[in-house]
């Protein structure tokens, strides 16, 4: 009985935790990313290791996913095992799963496509990124082994304060066209991409700025996708280096803390928000069906809660708000949350009739898109609704009732009242 | 024969006047069932169902206000229509056809006569056709005498421009609307006449109950003004006209206001001012009657010189400050295109876009009166003949109502009544004459000679053309029987929610493919989705359906329709946007290339091009840009890129390029506008077909969610 029980705990145990797929290059990468993966591992997180080739590669099984979230660590796979294609993978994230990626100078077809199909382009094989101003002191003379500290100003993907990184790898560019690449780590003003021992006779595919380093995007349904430009970047290797910059200080390379927040953030164990209990009522009234009538008094309420390192908290941000939107925004009020993370916001209902939906849309960068609509009717006031006697019409009131009096006495005057006949 | 089969019955013993009753009782009520069964032509032949668009509306009002009760109805704000805008239903229509109907329903239903609501409705049009017969004959005897009345009557029960209108199942305000004038016109009458308030305030209730069933009420509230303008110039005026039009004016104005859509119309538009004026004028009138009996001449010429100048310097002042500063609102663009057949063309594209808006050909004016047509002058010149207060008013009616059936071809409702009472005055005043002249060769002749002034009006072979005259009358009035029937049956009877053709063996096929769409939106659609189609459907999609439409036939928001036709004419990007603003779901469209029905979308298209460019958000939708460099409205090769590329045609001839619908034509071929279509082989980015009917007349289109790693 009581192995039972156990069982069945330790099983929902099991069922609840999120699971991820590990896809390695192959045997030495185990070597290399060891503490990366120990790191992964000391999460609360179910994780399965495959190789890239494995024919037993599985991401789906009976049309469900069989993981929350896949990290492939196999820069240069040139097909990957069990005919799994891109578009497997892009199948994935459509159906709300994660995916986090490394690329390198000798990126492989397969990675290079699912980035394109989220928007990064990663440059051709071969180029690195190289900085003439920015390398690490243990460079060995392509400038291509870079110190990046262009973050992106999100404490929720990188962490607070990150330390400047050590990268060596691909440059990639966003697609312009798409809103939804995040860019997470840029590379300095002075560094461009390129192939270190050829003749720049053509424009680079970015250069400064725009050449990112790692790129993110988080899709419409909140999947997320990470891309590191380096597959190196993550190594034990790059995790011990002193980085320091040529003519600098050795600062202490911010790689390891760096890929916990990254890793955090593209597995949603940071910046995950979920909203439940909407709830819309008159001040002072249960929730109902019944549409509200203009110029009422309406409460609204929502939920909404943050995944912190793995652990759902109400959340607390204070620029949350609430629209009462017909086609164009009506009302627009913050939301002021509880600590138990119920937000709340009261109202008056606009003199204005029609379909409306109250609309929380809070999106920002490096947080799920919370997106909640609902909608209500606004009526027009019955007609027992309106005042009786308006004070403005009382000589109209005086008016008609007078012309009325006098009606009736100049009708008995008429009828009753009799001339003397003149001919007296 | 007539006496035979009366003494046969056993009526030969009963007195003149009893046997004229009853010849015209039997008339009367046989032109009463003629009138509801010639109007039955569609309910044999399909079903009883409701047709058309607007009777849809009706039709679901009317079903609410047998559940809700009254107050629902009144106070009913309906949130499926107009997305998101909503409509306040009991504030913006004309109530008295709904409430009929239920009162109708109720009646049947306490007497345990249990009748469906939708049979009610599709059969009140056909009832009140009934009651139409009667007042027509009532209106005519009034204004000439019993046998124009009849003959009226009858034709009223069967002349095509009517029963246009009032077939089963068409269940729209008009059915009703056309008794409630006649009524209206028939207590005016008796009150002119009598000049006794009961009559007067009949008048005013007659009116009332017109007002709250159309809004053609206009019409009559400005011609019984007119009326008595005409009475005062041709120095008719009297007391009697005078408590009868106050009487009407003061009661009827009120209760006319109890109507919420009408509110304070009657105070503030002009459309209402020439009643108005013409109750002061009234009033000043009889005041200047009065003085002038009790003063000297001389002292009441300098008075009335005085006191006219005076006034109508008030009067024109006061009217331009009321204008200007918008008291008196701005006549309304319907009104105007009455008057300016163009107007409407040039300004106000919403309006033009509605085919019976628009004027009337000189051939459909056959078609829906025939012989009315050259009896009717015949009628005025009787009428003419013998000027009284009640022919006056008939005389006027006509002319008016045959300017206005001239320029909006849906006015011809107006004037069917009319033509029919002139050409019963004009066929029984010359049937009577001659009738008479037959008779004279076997009665009257033997009587010899009345009198030497009697002997100088004959002429030769006057029996002979009495004969042919009568011989000539009866066969017009054979063939104009057969010719309503004919166009009743042909033309009149289509309740066009579902069509039907012939086949090339001559079988009638039929089209369900409407009630086929709408019930797939039923069943297959989220409850609250919304659905955009073009606005003539909105009605339909509400009713059948029962899912949130963006615009429906109540025209009554130019932009909101506006930004239907933006979204139809836009490339597919640019909808899209438009789309996603509106929360559009799914998208309907009405094509008849594979079928040939010929009144669809792409035929509509131009209208939705110019409502849509007529807003400033549309400013890019220009129409030139969908005409073919040679100025044509084509859908083949030559067509605009503009054309190619809106969503519209694309949603209509998306896969048609494959289908084959003509032998011996190529794939693609479009049977309405008779083109090889241009534009074969496309895909749609931001809608997907969800659903083509039978004969692909509806199709339905689901818009797609924005691509979910942003990139299409």
């Amino acid at each position: 009985m009581f192995r039972s029980v156990l069982f069945l705990l330790l099983a929902t145990a099991a069922l609840c935790r999120p699971r991820t797929l590990v896809v390695l290059e192959n045997i030495l990468t185990k070597e290399t990313h060891s503490t990366f993966l120990a790191d992964l591992a000391s999460r609360d997180t179910e994780i399965t290791y495959k190789y890239a080739t494995d024919s037993s590669l599985a991401i789906k099984k009976y049309g469900e996913r069989l993981y929350e979230s896949i990290i492939i660590l196999a820069p240069s796979v040139a097909a990957f095992g069990n005919a799994l294609t891109p578009a497997d993978f892009l199948d994935f994230v459509d159906e709300g799963g994660n995916l986090m990626m490394t690329a390198s100078g000798s990126v492989g077809e397969p990675i290079r496509e699912i980035a394109a199909e989220v928007g990064v382009e990663i440059d051709e094989a071969g180029t690195t990124v190289i900085d003439h101003m920015n390398y690490d002191v243990s460079d060995e003379g392509d400038h291509d082994l870079i110190i990046a500290d262009e973050f992106i100003s999100s404490s929720v993907i990188v962490g607070s304060d990150p330390a400047p990184v050590v990268f060596r790898g691909v440059g990639m560019a966003a697609d312009l066209d798409n809103p939804l690449v995040i860019d997470i780590l840029r590379a300095s003003p002075t560094a461009y991409s390129h192939a270190p021992d050829q003749d720049i006779l053509e424009y680079p595919l970015a250069i400064g700025s725009s050449v990112l380093l790692v790129a993110g995007m988080q899709a419409r349904n909140n999947a997320r996708v990470v891309i590191l430009g380096s597959h190196d970047m993550i190594s034990d290797r790059f995790y011990n280096v002193k980085a320091q910059r040529f003519g600098g200080a050795a600062e202490g390379a911010g790689n390891r803390a760096f890929a916990q927040a990254v890793t955090d953030w593209a597995l949603k164990r940071n910046g995950d928000l979920r909203f439940s209990a909407v709830k819309h009522n008159k001040v002072g009234e249960e929730p109902s069906d019944a549409a509200y009538r203009i110029t009422d008094d309406v409460e609204y309420s929502i939920t909404i809660e943050e995944m912190q390192n793995g652990q759902w908290q109400p959340f607390q941000g204070q620029d949350v708000q609430m629209e009462f939107v017909r086609i164009d925004p009506f009302v627009r009020a913050f939301l002021v949350p509880d600590p138990a993370g119920n937000f709340k916001v009261s109202f008056k209902v606009p003199d204005v009739y029609g379909v409306f939906q109250f609309k929380v849309n809070y999106d920002r960068t490096g947080y799920t898109h919370l997106y909640s609509t609902t909608q209500v009717s606004v009526r027009p006031f019955r007609h027992t609704e309106y005042e009786r006697f308006i004070p403005s019409a009382y000589p109209y009131y005086a008016s008609a009732f007078s012309m009325m009096g006098g009606l009736i006495v100049f009708s008995f005057f008429f009828l009753y009242h009799q001339e003397k006949p003149k001919t007296e | 024969m007539a006496r035979a089969l009366l003494d046969k019955m056993g009526l030969g013993s009963m007195s003149q006047a009893k046997k004229e009753t009853l010849v015209q009782m039997t008339i009367l009520s046989v032109a009463c069932l003629l009138s509801f069964a010639v109007r039955l032509f569609s309910v044999l032949r399909f079903e009883s169902v409701i047709h058309e668009f607007d009777p849809y509306f009706n039709y679901r009002t009317t079903k609410q206000l047998v559940e809700n009760g009254y107050y629902e109805f009144h106070n009913w704000f309906d949130d499926r229509a107009w997305y998101p805008l909503g409509r306040i239903i009991g504030g913006t229509i004309y109530p008295g056809l709904m409430v009929t109907a239920a009162a109708v329903y109720n009646v049947l239903n306490f007497f345990n006569i249990t009748v469906n609501i939708r049979n009610v409705c599709v059969f009140l049009a056909p009832l009140f056709s009934s009651f139409t017969v009667l007042v027509v004959y009532l209106l005519t005897k009034e204004v000439k005498s019993v046998g124009a009345g009849l003959v009226a009557a009858s034709m009223i029960a069967i002349v095509p421009g009517y029963i246009s209108r009032s077939v089963a199942g068409s269940y729209d305000n008009e059915g009703i609307a056309i008794f409630c004038m006649l009524l209206t016109y028939y207590t005016w009458i008796k009150a002119a006449k009598t000049g006794s308030i009961a009559w007067s305030l009949s008048c005013a209730l007659a009116y009332f109950y017109m007002v709250s069933s159309w809004g053609g009420y206009v019409f009559l509230i400005n011609l019984i003004p007119l009326h008595v303008l005409t009475l005062m110039i041709t120095g008719r005026f009297s007391h009697r006209i005078y408590v009868a039009y106050c009487i009407m004016y003061s009661v009827g104005t009120i209760l006319s206001m109890q109507i919420p859509f009408v509110g304070f119309a009657p105070v503030e538009t002009s459309e209402h001012m020439a009643a108005l004026g013409v109750f002061g004028l009234c009033q000043i009138y009889a005041f200047v009657t009065y003085l002038r009996a009790n003063m000297s001449p001389g002292n009441f010429n300098v008075l009335f010189r005085t006191v006219v100048t005076f006034a109508l310097t008030a009067v024109g002042l006061t009217f331009g400050v009321a204008t200007f500063l918008g008291k008196i609102a701005p006549w309304t663009g319907r009104f105007y295109s009455l008057l300016d057949p163009s107007y409407a063309k040039n300004n106000i594209p919403i309006i033009a876009s509605v085919s019976e808006h628009q004027p009337t050909t000189w051939a459909s004016f056959y078609f829906d009166l025939q012989l009315l047509v050259f009896m009717f002058p015949v009628g005025l010149y009787y009428c003419f003949r013998e000027l009284t207060d009640a022919n006056i008013f008939v005389i006027l009616y006509s002319v008016t109502s045959i300017y206005f059936a001239g320029v909006m071809v849906r006015l011809m409702l107006v004037l069917a009544p009319i033509m029919c009472i002139m050409s019963g005055i004009g066929i029984s005043t010359t049937l009577s004459i001659y009738m008479k002249n037959i008779e004279s060769e076997n009665t009257a002749q033997p009587q010899g000679g009345k009198g030497s002034k009697k002997k100088s009006t004959d002429y030769p072979i006057k029996s002979e053309i009495a004969t042919v005259i009568v011989t000539v009358v009866t066969i017009f009035l054979t063939t104009f029987v057969f010719h309503c029937t004919w166009v009743t049956s042909e033309a009149y009877s289509s309740p066009s929610i579902v069509l039907a053709a012939r086949g090339h063996d001559g079988n009638r096929i039929i089209f369900d493919d409407f009630r086929e769409a709408y019930n797939w939106l039923k069943f297959n659609t989220p409850e609250n989705a919304k659905v955009m189609s073009w606005w003539d459907y909105g009605y339909q999609l509400t009713a059948m359906a029962n899912r949130t439409i963006i615009v429906d036939n109540n025209t009554w928001n130019n932009t909101h329709i506006s930004r239907v036709g933006q979204a139809m004419a836009s490339p597919e990007d640019h909808s899209y946007t438009i789309m996603k603003e509106l929360d559009v779901d799914y998208v309907l469209v009405i094509f008849g290339g594979m079928s040939g029905y010929s009144s669809d979308d792409i035929n509509k298209f131009l209208w939705m091009i110019r409502i849509g460019g007529s807003t400033p958000e549309g400013a890019h939708i220009k129409e030139s840009d969908y005409y073919s460099s040679s100025g044509e409205y084509k859908v083949d090769k030559d067509a605009s890129k503009a054309m190619h590329n809106s969503l519209m045609y694309k949603m209509c001839y998306y896969r048609f390029g494959e289908i084959m619908t003509e032998q011996g034509k190529p794939t693609g071929y479009d049977r309405v506008r008779n083109q090889e279509i241009g534009n074969k082989d496309f895909e749609l980015d931001v809608v997907e077909e969800a659903f083509t009917s039978e004969h692909w007349i509806v199709r339905i289109y689901k818009v797609k969610d924005m691509a979910n790693r942003g990139t299409q």
